[in-house]
């Protein structure tokens, strides 16, 4: 191996990613909005725990539900794949309300995990919801 | 034989081939609907396995370093010849069974490796999504008995090499079964049983080249059910320093809160997914249970 072969490598995946472009390879899988479909997931991933509150972002691009053992169950898009994650209540290092690209408001969550980016949930009403109010303020406690 | 004054270095003679060999996939994929490519996943792939390309120019030397010292200290003179070629193919092979079989067992070796099984696409991009950090965590010595044992470096270098080769064209969905040649050979359907993670095929099918190893230390799984792909806590991202990186952070952390010795040991050699209390589960952990709702 050397830089000459890198180069040629770097060349060649320049044009694999165009000729993926091209043939229509950039996909995204979203969310439907609807609760149960979180709902679902929580149950399957948790093995079993009970599911007390959803929230699903407008875009439909993220979705957090809080855990009757106390856990949140994050959920993202990833390309054409989704993303789902049950954390401890004390992973959540950060979260802030965040003014959006869109109308309403934003909460932005981070997670004591370097795979896993935060997660931005978007609601078309004033307020996020109050369960989440209350989320926010312990994470910041 | 005589001993070969240039070995060709095979990754590099077949760069070519693995970009048109994608090429090819992509546009398989794209016409008959058959396996699946996501653009940003594939950029991620290939991006980790530029790096990996660059990090073995930078660090690939302490693996050769170490080959050529331990080779002063060969138990025999093994020369150049048919007989020879032939034990050291088995021997890198079997060396390699090991490696991976290790890398999947113990979280030290699975942060490097881990990389490797981190999309949730199973093509022939996937190959060459390969460790930033296998060099430095010095993975090289599941290879060091092979020169100790007195087989020339350069010939190991050569069937490592084509172990690395040949696993590039079974990271694919669209080749099917092959017959009588998956009982000895790596096929794309043994790896796909190695890279889903459906319970019944964590942990299965190490092989490099030969799957007689898997067989052999029982650890072989034939393919029945679609496999999905990915690893138990998937990657949230496409970022490849992320990617490269997020065991070895993970393990920090976890060092950060150990409260003994032996919890600081299993955190970083103990199964990947153990904690000190048990509140992550260990592939063997979802496997049992996956076979207890099974039984119920």
């Amino acid at each position: 191996m050397n830089f000459g072969v890198l180069l040629f490598g770097l060349v060649g995946i320049i044009t694999l990613l165009g000729m993926a472009a091209a043939l229509g390879l950039r996909k995204l899988r979203l969310l439907t909005g609807d609760e149960q479909e979180v709902r679902a997931m929580a149950l399957e991933a948790a093995l079993g725990a009970q599911v007390r509150e959803v929230a699903v972002d407008a875009d439909r691009r993220a979705a957090l539900a809080l855990l009757a053992d106390g856990r949140v169950f994050a959920v993202r898009t990833l390309g054409d794949r989704l993303v789902q994650r049950a954390f401890a209540p004390q992973a959540i290092s950060k979260m802030l309300r965040v003014r959006p690209k869109g109308a309403g408001v934003a909460v932005r969550i981070a997670f004591a995990d370097w795979g896993f980016p935060s997660l931005l949930l978007r609601f078309e009403r004033a307020e996020p919801p109050p369960w989440m109010e209350r989320l926010r303020r312990a994470a910041a406690a | 034989m005589q001993t070969p004054e240039h070995l060709p270095d095979l990754v590099a003679l077949a760069a070519p081939a693995f970009i048109a060999l994608i090429g090819i996939e992509l546009l398989i994929v794209r016409l008959t609907g058959r396996g699946a490519y996501e653009v940003r996943d594939m950029g991620a792939s290939l991006g980790m396995g530029l790096g990996n390309g660059v990090l073995k120019i930078l660090a690939g030397g302490l693996g050769a370093g170490a080959f050529y010292w331990v080779s002063q200290y060969k138990l025999f003179e093994i020369p150049w010849a048919w007989w020879s070629l032939a034990l050291c193919f088995l021997a890198e092979d079997l060396a390699y069974y090991w490696f991976h079989r290790i890398s999947h067992e113990s979280r030290y070796f699975w942060a490097s490796h881990v990389i490797h099984h981190s999309s949730q696409h199973y093509n022939l991009s996937t190959a060459l999504r390969q460790t930033w950090t296998g060099s430095i965590a010095c993975t090289f010595i599941f290879w060091l008995p092979l020169p100790l044992i007195g087989f020339p470096v350069e010939m190991i270098f050569l069937f490592s090499g084509f172990s690395l080769v040949y696993q590039f064209w079974i990271h694919t969905e669209l080749i099917g079964k092959l017959g009588p040649l998956e009982w000895v050979l790596n096929t794309p359907s043994h790896h796909r049983v190695h890279h889903a993670t459906n319970p019944q095929y964590l942990d299965r099918n190490y092989a490099g080249v030969l799957i007689i190893w898997d067989r052999l230390f029982g650890s072989f799984e034939t393919e029945i059910e679609p496999p999905r792909y990915g690893i138990l806590s998937n990657l949230a991202t496409f970022n490849p320093l992320r990617i490269a990186t997020h065991e070895w952070v993970a393990i920090g952390r976890d060092l950060l809160s150990a409260r003994s010795l032996t919890q600081a040991i299993g955190y970083v050699f103990g199964p990947p997914g153990w904690s000190r209390d048990g509140s992550r589960q260990t592939s063997a952990a979802v496997k049992a249970a996956a076979l207890a709702r099974r039984a119920a």
